[in-house]
């Protein structure tokens, strides 16, 4: 059985280890990139099932590159991580399309939780 | 000659080489340390985010690495990124390695780098048993020592850091003071009993100290700001009635009445807007005589708060008829920025003949108080709005005959 294939982007170092980490221990296959822009493309390639997307990234915004993956009809669900709290930035990602949004700093254990409802959504 | 000219381009030549050389080494050597630098930092993020992960901090290679401060930094990063039962794990494995003592210990270095970083480590760490140190450090000669421990303290959130944060404030300069009150309000409700008999006492900062008891909002705080309302210094009044506005009770609004009184048109001001916030109906009366304060600011802001609170519209409308025409003018142009002056422009032409005198009644007396271009520009006649005012002049509205 193919394993479900979580993408990470993150361009803070810590953090992307973190995520990758902890994503691999419950199983999942991580890709992890640290720009916005080559996510974008890779997010087209349509093998990914949930992306954990940072905000403030280098290439392209996080809630740009949602932007473009909704209008290009990608449907994954995204969670945005991020340490940018403000209201009017979660909403705008909320209202782009994200399904949910973490702030940081996080519990790696509540996120997993988060991950796996998003998924159950997808695959369950 | 030649010859002398030829060793000497050869000698220049063989300088400017050997510089350049050793330019490249300097920059290969240098490209080589941050390269390796970089290549540690990475083992580091990579074995902790690991063992983070598995739950295991008895690892080897974190003993052995704990004192190199490119290892503490990744720590710290880590700390600063996590929450919930992975950070608790991190901080009591920092603390089993003996990272908390060198931090404690760096905090009476004698460089000021190390003693500022090390106070910010441990505000990162939060470790509780730390406060007495830190306390100690809050009276550290270089300000931003003194500000970093501060911070620490507030991270970590024990009350019984309030009070000496509060005395260290009093021998800080303005600039680093507002810090310290910074963090004395992130300790909440906790700091506020601390604070309060701080308020009370002769101490430097008080006006911070009511500000930031404002900011807290905590009703126990209420009886010493009254109290600071009748104090000799024009700061701590403005700071307590601009505090008892944001926070205070029911029991606040005869003192905040009797501070539109105050010598001082700033306190005056900031009493009106904090009337305004308080919404409370007791201060109506005072406000409408507000109007006619001497000075712009008390004017302008008691028309505002007479617009928040309510009952207020209708106080602005019978001061539009006021003696005084400072008066007129400050509740004429709070009442244009409602909706009520639009609600009138749209009622000229209502078929409801009541409903149209009582617009053409406001806009009238509006013009009357200078106000006439408003309505021109809101798409009225100028000869309708000129025959309201005159109307509103010569007392021909029933309302007007009847209130004069």
């Amino acid at each position: 059985m193919q394993r479900i294939k979580v993408m990470v982007v993150e361009d803070s170092r810590v953090a992307s280890v973190m995520l990758t980490r902890a994503l691999e221990a419950e199983g999942f296959t991580v890709v992890a990139l640290d720009d916005g822009l080559d996510a974008y493309k890779r997010g087209l390639e349509g093998d990914i099932d949930l992306v954990l997307l940072d905000h403030l990234l280098p290439g392209m915004l996080g809630t740009e590159v949602l932007h473009r993956w909704r209008s290009e009809g990608i449907t994954f669900p995204v969670i945005m991580i991020s340490n940018v709290t403000g209201e009017e930035e979660v909403t705008r990602a909320l209202t782009l399309g994200a399904r949910d949004y973490v702030r940081k700093p996080f519990s790696t254990r509540e996120l997993m939780a988060r991950v796996r409802i998003q998924l159950d959504g997808v695959h369950g | 000659m030649a010859e002398l000219s030829r060793i000497i381009l050869i000698a220049l030549a063989s300088v400017v080489l050997c510089a350049g050389a050793m330019l490249f080494a300097v920059k290969v050597t240098r490209r080589h340390i941050e390269g390796r630098r970089f290549t540690r930092r990475q083992i580091y993020v990579d074995l902790v985010g690991e063992l983070i992960v598995r739950g295991t901090f008895h690892h080897r290679a974190f003993r052995t690495n704990s004192a190199d401060p490119l290892f503490r930094g990744v720590l710290l990063e880590y700390l600063r990124m996590l929450r919930g039962e992975d950070r608790s794990r991190l901080m009591r494995a920092a603390r089993d390695m003996g990272m908390v003592d060198r931090f404690v210990k760096e905090l009476t270095s004698r460089d000021r780098n190390l003693r500022v970083s090390a106070a910010q480590a441990l505000g990162e760490i939060g470790d509780p048993t730390t406060v007495e140190e830190l306390v100690f450090a809050l009276a550290d000669p270089v300000d931003e020592v003194g500000a970093q421990a501060a911070a620490a303290l507030a991270r970590i959130g024990d009350p019984r850091a309030v009070k000496s944060m509060l005395a260290a404030m009093d021998h800080q300069e303005q600039w680093n003071a507002q810090r310290l009150a910074d963090s004395l309000f992130s300790f909440g409700k906790d700091a506020v009993p601390e604070m309060t008999r701080y308020l009370q006492s002769s101490g430097r900062y008080r006006p911070l100290i009511a500000r930031t008891l404002g900011l807290i909002g905590d009703l126990r705080a209420e009886p010493a700001l009254i109290q600071a309302l009748s104090s000799a210094s024009l700061e701590l009044r403005l700071r307590s009635v601009a505090a008892l506005g944001r926070a205070g009770s029911i029991d606040a609004v005869p003192h905040l009445v009797e501070a539109l009184d105050d010598e001082d048109w700033r306190v005056r001001a900031q009493a009106a807007s904090a009337l305004g916030r308080r919404r409370d109906r007791e201060g109506l009366p005072a406000l409408r005589r507000a109007l006619a304060d001497p000075s712009w600011w008390v004017r302008h802001n008691s028309a505002a708060a007479l617009a928040q609170v309510a009952g207020g519209n209708e106080a602005l409308r019978r001061a539009l008829d006021h003696p005084d025409p400072y008066a007129r003018d400050a509740a004429a142009s709070m009442l244009l920025s409602t909706d009520a002056a639009i609600a009138a422009v749209r009622s000229v032409g209502s078929e409801d003949p009541l409903e149209r005198a009582a617009s053409e009644e406001f806009i009238g007396a509006l013009a009357e108080a200078g106000k006439e271009e408003y309505f021109v520009a809101a798409g009225l006649d100028p000869h309708d709005v000129k025959s309201m005012r005159l109307r509103h002049e010569l007392k021909e509205y029933p309302h007007v005959a009847s209130d004069r």
